[in-house]
């Protein structure tokens, strides 16, 4: 330590002396302590202590704070002037002595040149609030699980200075304070952790805090170790796939679990290498693993899944367009819609592990979301061929009801309602809505209509009912008649409904198999049939069947 | 969110004509409910069988379409007038005997507390062919057959709750129904309503056939078996209770009908018959009238 600098200290323990019998000089002041330095290896702040007291004064009296970096912090330092930015700060309650609760102040400053925990043992009208920086005065420092932590007692005064007042943080400085961990060592208490890790998902997540929008990141790192979740306040341009080399993190504990936050005083360095890294456990963000069917009881799942159908769309939206696929993946217990937004290189009846997909509501139904936050692979285990898959799923109604619809559902009923508007119909050649009874569109009034079939009708199974429509090609199905066909009939007979007539006589109280999704609104059950066919039964031999289960 | 219009429920005659309790859970626009013995929840009903008779009541001007339809179990009794106009079109063009499929709102008439006329409103009414019948009797034996073991399920809880049945996998309508019969009837005869199950399902079957025969013309041959002093008997009652033009009181025929020696089903029974075969009219609800 520089001379100059021990000058205020000097003048400092001089002044605490003031009124005692003996007078000590500056000079004598000033080689005691730089003994105790130098000769037994004191820090600066017992050292001041021991020469006060040596000579009769009290340490209480030192006024002259010692500037310190975080780095040189020691056990039993005590009249600290520490100046550092608040990296984590939360208020709780601890047991007292007598078994009343006081509330603290915890977590983590930093200064760039690395973060230590801190404790406020005073609260009233402290405010630490993350991101600030402050000057403490009269800090002193205890050991805590073999760290020195930073305390803020009755006589710690806190300032709050400007952000810039403290020098931006480069990581590769980071004192030996660091400790390097493999990620499954981990354990949330570190403050001041390096480690090397490949990003395995990334998210993005901006949020309002405090009236400002506020953006950060989270995802999953893994080693050869372990994967633990992250979360970054600054942009630090992570990709899925980045080997990162990390200095200068902390960690905490989540929901009791170990997790990875890198703040502005971290440093993160992409590496040029790839890295072997244990099999991910997406858990940690939630995921589940799950049976296609029963992916909409979670948020995040983990399933396999063969493609069934898959299509290129573009999206132009307010910032841009964007390109991504959609389609349908199934395995045996069912299908469900996916959408992905990231590199999707895959195609029908690829069988695929996906890991950490998001799960969203899409009218009503969940739905697959595949982002950079998920991992998909090639799957090689057992699944059903593409042609197995590819069928409907067979379901009764209340079942559909209570799942709240079916992709792809395949449902025998009756139907028992043919709806007016079923048959030939106009509709507007803009907008493509059927045409009011008067001729003219309810949006772009008199138009020339363009002819079209529909059937418009009510399926029902005895365990609930379906409102089925079915296109022109569906309606020339059931009829076995051309839409011109119907259209001569109809001028035949002078009569559009005659057609309705024509639906009635076929589909009326007969039963049929619908496919197509089946989705639930305000209205019940809907389905835009993508395919009818009259129903086969065998009633000799169901009806053997079921007797036999009676009489058992 | 809503489950949607009414599931139409395939009922076999037999248990239908027991469906004498009404339920509503009081919403606003909750509909109505018919709860049969065995826990079916009766809003809409899907039938079908052979409709035996048809005949007009009412004027010229507002004809009202009566019909018979029989299921081998029992009668279906419907009547479209002229807020039924899809289904009276069909019943006033129609030959009996015919198959045919009914899809409507069952109705429940109560002059009095111990008459109950059950009938159905019909929405929709079409002539099927005898395959599409027998796909309906499979049906309704299939329903009836998940009722009759969610009952039993039922009676083996403590309290019985549609809660606990619908966890058990059964359909609410179902869970619903049953929890609603059990209080409304108790403990069901379920001998009675297995033995319907297996008469609907042998009828099915050719070799079972000859003794369960649901066709046209041989089940008409069994119900014309009507005992032709009891039904004099019964005009002269009618005769004897009717006052001035207003004919009798239904329920004072039931009371003296009971005094003389016959049974509440005979005498029911036998009411029916003579409203269907045009005997007896009525001119008022809860009173015939010799035509």
């Amino acid at each position: 330590m520089k001379k100059e600098e021990l000058t205020p200290h000097v003048k400092d323990i001089t002044r605490a002396l003031e009124n005692k019998e003996n007078e000590v000089s500056e000079e004598e002041i000033e080689q005691e302590l730089i003994e105790a330095i130098e000769k037994f290896e004191m820090t600066l702040s017992q050292a001041k202590r021991t020469i006060v007291k040596k000579h009769g004064g009290r340490a209480s009296d030192l006024r002259t704070w010692i500037k310190l970096p975080l780095s040189e912090l020691k056990d039993g330092d005590t009249g600290l002037e520490l100046l550092c930015r608040v990296v984590y700060s939360s208020r709780k309650q601890i047991a007292g002595k007598s078994g009343d609760t006081k509330e603290i102040i915890s977590g983590i400053l930093g200064d760039g040149t690395t973060t230590r925990p801190f404790t406020a043992w005073k609260t009233t009208g402290v405010e630490l609030n993350v991101g600030e920086v402050v000057r403490l005065k009269n800090a002193y420092v205890t050991d805590w699980r073999g760290e020195p932590q930073i305390n803020i007692g009755d006589f710690t005064e806190i300032e709050k200075a400007d952000s810039s007042e403290l020098p931006s943080y480069s990581g590769s400085n980071s004192s030996g304070a660091m400790v390097e961990k493999k990620i499954s060592e981990v354990d949330g208490s570190e403050s001041n952790l390096g480690f090397t890790g490949k990003v395995l998902t990334v998210n993005r997540r901006t949020i309002v805090k405090d009236g400002a929008e506020k953006t950060f990141y989270y995802g999953l790192i893994a080693d050869e170790t372990a994967t633990i979740p992250f979360s970054a306040w600054k942009d630090f341009s992570l990709s899925k796939g980045d080997v990162i080399r990390v200095e200068g993190a902390y960690a905490t504990l989540w929901k009791d679990k170990p997790q990875i936050n890198m703040s502005e005083r971290s440093s993160v360095r992409v590496l040029d290498e790839d890295m072997q890294t244990v099999a991910p456990d997406f858990s940690l963000a939630g995921a589940v693993d799950s049976t296609i069917r029963d992916a909409g009881k979670a948020s995040r799942v983990n399933v396999k899944g063969r493609i069934i159908a898959i299509e290129e769309r573009e999206i132009t939206g307010s910032s841009g367009t964007t390109r991504m696929k959609k389609g349908l993946i199934a395995d045996e217990t069912g299908k469900i819609g996916f959408t992905a937004w990231c590199d999707f290189p895959y195609k029908r009846g690829d069988a695929l592990s996906i890991s950490g997909a998001r799960v969203k509501p899409w009218r009503n139904r969940p739905q697959l979301n595949i982002d950079d936050s998920s991992q998909v692979s090639a799957f090689t285990g057992e699944l059903p061929s593409i042609e197995e898959l590819d069928r409907p799923t067979k379901m009764d109604i209340d079942t559909i009801l209570r799942q709240s619809g079916v992709i792809d559902g395949s449902v025998d009923g009756v139907v028992v309602d043919v709806k007016n508007g079923s048959g030939l119909i106009l509709r507007c050649p803009e907008c493509g809505r059927v045409l009011q009874s008067d001729g003219t569109c309810s949006t772009h009034g008199e138009v020339d209509g363009v002819q079209d079939m529909r059937i418009k009708c009510v399926l029902d199974d005895g365990t609930g009912t379906v409102n089925v429509v079915m296109d022109r090609q569906l309606t020339e199905k059931i009829l076995g008649m051309s839409m011109d066909e119907a259209q001569k009939l109809a001028i035949e007979k002078r009569n559009f409904s005659v057609i309705q007539k024509e639906v009635e006589k076929k589909l009326l109280m007969k039963n049929v198999t619908i496919r197509g999704d089946v989705l639930l609104d305000d209205y019940g059950l809907s389905c835009y049939a993508t395919d009818v066919s009259f129903l086969e039964v065998d009633v000799e031999q169901e009806a053997r069947k079921l007797l036999e289960e009676v009489e058992a | 969110m809503k489950a949607g219009r009414e599931v139409a429920m395939r009922v076999f005659a037999g248990e239908y004509r027991h469906a004498t309790r009404e339920y509503n859970d009081g919403g606003e626009r909750s509909p109505s409910f018919l709860i049969s013995p065995m826990g079916a929840k009766i809003n809409r009903l899907f039938v079908a069988g052979t409709l035996t008779e048809v005949s007009t009541v009412g004027s010229d001007d507002d004809p009202v379409w009566r019909a018979k339809i029989v299921d081998g179990t029992g009668a279906f009794f419907i009547s479209a007038g002229r807020y039924q106009p899809a289904a009276a079109s069909v019943l006033s063009q129609i030959e009996p005997p015919q198959f045919v499929a009914v899809v409507g709102k069952g109705r429940l008439y109560s002059p009095d507390d111990s008459s109950h006329y059950l009938s159905i409103r019909p929405e929709a009414v079409k002539v099927i062919d005898q395959h599409e019948r027998d796909i309906w009797v499979l049906q309704a034996a299939r329903g009836l057959k998940v009722r009759i073991e969610a009952f039993q399920e039922a009676v083996r809880m403590e309290t019985p709750d549609s809660k606990e049945l619908i966890s058990l996998g059964y359909p609410e309508h179902i869970a619903e129904g049953v929890t609603l019969a059990y209080q409304y009837y108790g403990e069901p005869d379920f001998e009675t309503y297995q033995a319907l199950l297996i008469r609907g399902l042998k009828a099915l079957l050719p070799e079972y056939k000859q003794d369960y025969e649901l066709e046209p013309g041989t089940f008409e041959e069994e119900e014309d078996e009507v005992d032709e002093e009891f039904q004099r008997t019964f005009l002269e009652m009618v005769e004897e209770l009717s006052t001035g033009s207003r004919g009798a009181e239904i329920s004072s025929i039931y009371e003296v009908g009971k005094k003389r020696g016959f049974s509440r089903e005979d005498l029911e029974n036998m009411l029916h018959y003579l409203l269907e075969n045009g005997s007896l009219y009525e001119p008022q609800l809860g009173r015939v009238k010799i035509t």
